[in-house]
């Protein structure tokens, strides 16, 4: 037995990279990044691109944060799938939050480095520090 | 430790928390609707009940719901799997239920297939509706209880957000939970909001030392062996994360947790069983044969869950490995062994393009001749294979469908049960009624009638030689055959009614397999 289980060990890619990293998901570091408005096709199409560029610049963890309004389910959990079916690689974290909810959360995480996406009918926030706005083609509403 | 109170619920429907009568083979019946028989006794055969304690803990439960047992209650966590059955009584006091399946809506193959064919839902998801519908979840879920599902059916959830609403289900986990569950669990507890949605990524798996070790019995002494695996097939996600073998300490521990509680037999459990210990696709002798030596020790007989073509192919032709393994498992009285293979294709030209590693270390050219070997090998072994093969692949032409016919009468001399499944690309499913929408093609039609006078043939010689031979299981045996006698009359039907030259004529079916042995 001693044979294999050296050879096991030897041969386990996860041994010391991995165990250095080990503990629960939640306590790892995540690129952030928060979603408000519309989720369209072209929302959805702008967050695969995110995820796609976070993969080029070896991130390994999303948290993916959608502000939604009341009564949008069903074509949200669509645009969901569409979003997270394309992705095999990333670990990640999808978190939901009431629309109402976006500018207290902005100013309890000021400082805090977070990619916020805005989709057709969002607001523009006001600053804060690390905070990177994007829109979805020009569809925030000033 | 029950207390009559529990804070975490472990459990899944009947069509999961049963034992299929020690006879893991027969739960490929809850993946499919009841078929000439009433669905009552379709469930019996298929998903008996499981026993259980007067707490209502199974005696044996899944694999992954027992990991995850293991895993709260190292950490101080009063959570126990619970059967099906009794999950009510618990709810009143519950924090967490969580839910564990294969196939929660029957959306994978080969239900997906059943389905398709029958026209009829199958019983695994008509099972876990049922189930769902049948607690008292709405008083629970005032009171504040989570609902965490996963599974490696987890991603269905994302098709269903009509049931996550009516059920109010809070977080679908998909992938390997060890390094997630916690975290949820502590959210819950300090009243924190839950994640909708956890996809674990490669990264976050864990490793061996992070898997804990089971503490009550697993489903016909299943126990896992190995995660992940290196071949790379594009349909098949197991193979997106790293290999981790487990080591033979841990692996006896778990096999000797369920022989004290009373499963005497066990299921040697990896996408790829002859992939123990290897380095990368070469395979180690050493480890296998004290797997096996191990498993012989503890174990009155031993199954294997899956292995490779290539592999039995590479270990009997380079090491005479397979007919070692099996002298080893004949030691203990035991006649013949177990395993699903997955066939995919005949085509050479569709092996290159979605699995060049499956031949390994074989050319993918050489695919129908390595697939025709190891079946060759099984059979003078005893190894009895549930073959599965895959209709539909994207690019899939005529030629590569008529390829696969080919190959499957070339394998009509082998003891072994093929079954064809339906490839559903992801795009299909936004449809929801995407079963419908299958195409069948008639070179499918050659390929499915080919499977079905394969798979009768030997199921009845299966049924009575090896599988069921032991007179407790006379009944079942009976009704199984009964089943076969009733799919052979519907078989000759369908080919009738679709003007096919019959192949499914039993008796002329068998002499041409006498023919082709010859």
């Amino acid at each position: 037995m001693t044979s294999t289980l050296k050879l096991l060990s030897s041969n386990s890619p996860l041994s010391s990279e991995r165990l250095a990293g080990a503990g629960c998901l939640f306590s790892q570091k995540f690129l952030k990044i928060w979603f408000a408005g519309e989720l369209d096709e072209k929302a959805v199409e702008h967050l695969k691109r995110k995820l796609g560029e976070a993969l080029a610049r070896r991130e390994r963890r999303i948290l993916l944060r959608f502000y939604l309004e009341e009564g949008s389910h069903e074509s949200y959990y669509d645009a969901l799938r569409n979003i997270l079916l394309s992705n095999v690689s990333l670990s990640i974290v999808v978190e939901e939050r009431p629309a109402s909810e976006l500018e207290r959360d902005l100013e309890k995480a000021s400082g805090e480095e977070i990619l916020l996406v805005l989709g057709r009918g969002a607001s523009k926030p006001s600053r804060s520090a690390g905070l990177i706005v994007e829109e979805v083609e020009g569809d925030a509403r000033e | 430790m029950l207390e009559n109170k529990l804070d975490i619920i472990l459990t899944t429907d009947r069509s999961m928390m049963t034992t299929h009568h020690g006879k893991e083979f027969l739960g490929f019946m809850a993946t499919g609707p009841a078929v000439g028989m009433p669905e009552r006794l379709w469930m019996w055969i298929a998903c008996p009940k499981m026993r259980t304690d007067s707490a209502g803990r199974p005696w044996q439960a899944p694999y992954a719901l027992r990991k995850l047992e293991a895993l709260l209650q190292d950490r101080g966590y009063n959570a126990a799997v619970i059967d099906p059955d009794h999950v009510n009584k618990y709810l009143a006091d519950a924090k967490i239920l969580m839910l564990s399946h294969h196939d929660y809506f029957a959306l994978c193959p080969p239900s997906s297939e059943w389905w398709v064919v029958t026209k009829k839902e199958p019983v695994n998801s008509k099972s876990f509706r049922s189930f769902m519908d049948g607690l008292n979840l709405a008083e629970a879920k005032r009171r504040g209880l989570k609902i965490i599902v996963g599974g490696p059916a987890a991603w269905q959830w994302l098709y269903k957000p009509d049931l996550i609403e009516r059920w109010g289900i809070d977080t679908i986990v998909d992938g390997e939970g060890e390094r997630v569950v916690t975290g949820l669990v502590e959210r819950v507890y300090a009243g924190e909001p839950l994640p909708r949605y956890v996809f674990v990524g490669p990264s976050d798996v864990p490793s061996i030392e992070e898997i804990p070790l089971i503490k009550r019995p697993s489903i016909n002494g299943l126990i896992e062996i190995m995660r992940g695996c290196p071949r790379g097939c594009k349909f098949c996600s197991v193979t997106l994360r790293p290999l981790r073998h487990i080591p033979l300490d841990r692996i006896e521990k778990e096999m000797l947790v369920n022989v004290e509680g009373g499963v005497e037999s066990g299921i040697l459990h990896s996408e790829d069983i002859l992939l123990y210990g290897a380095m990368g696709l070469k395979l180690n002798p050493d480890a296998l044969i004290k797997l096996h030596q191990l498993a012989r020790r503890h174990w009155k007989s031993i199954a294997w869950s899956h292995a490779s073509l290539a592999a039995v192919k590479n270990a009997e032709e380079e090491y005479h490995l397979i007919s070692k393994i099996m002298e080893i498992v004949k030691s203990g009285g035991q006649d013949y062994l177990g395993v699903e293979v997955g066939i995919e294709t005949g085509s050479v030209r569709l092996a290159r393009k979605i699995m060049p590693a499956k031949s390994a270390p074989y050319p993918p050219e050489m695919w129908p001749e390595i697939v025709e070997d190891a079946f060759a090998i099984m059979h003078e072994n005893n190894i009895v294979p549930a073959a599965t093969l895959i209709l539909g692949l994207p690019e899939e032409t005529p030629d590569d469908v008529m390829k696969t016919a080919e190959l499957i009468d070339r394998l009509r001399p082998y003891r072994s049960l093929i079954v064809p499944m339906f490839f559903v690309p992801m795009g299909i499913l936004k449809n929801k009624d995407w079963f419908t929408d299958v195409k069948v093609t008639d070179e499918h039609i050659e390929v499915m009638r080919r499977c079905l006078w394969h798979s009768i043939y030997w199921a009845e010689k299966i049924l009575s030689e090896f599988y069921l031979r032991n007179p407790k299981y006379f009944p079942l045996r009976w009704m199984l055959q009964l089943f076969l006698k009733y799919a052979t009359y519907k078989g000759r039907l369908i080919e009738r009614k679709l003007g096919l030259t019959p192949l499914g004529r039993r008796e002329k079916y068998g002499e041409e397999v006498l023919a082709a042995a010859q």
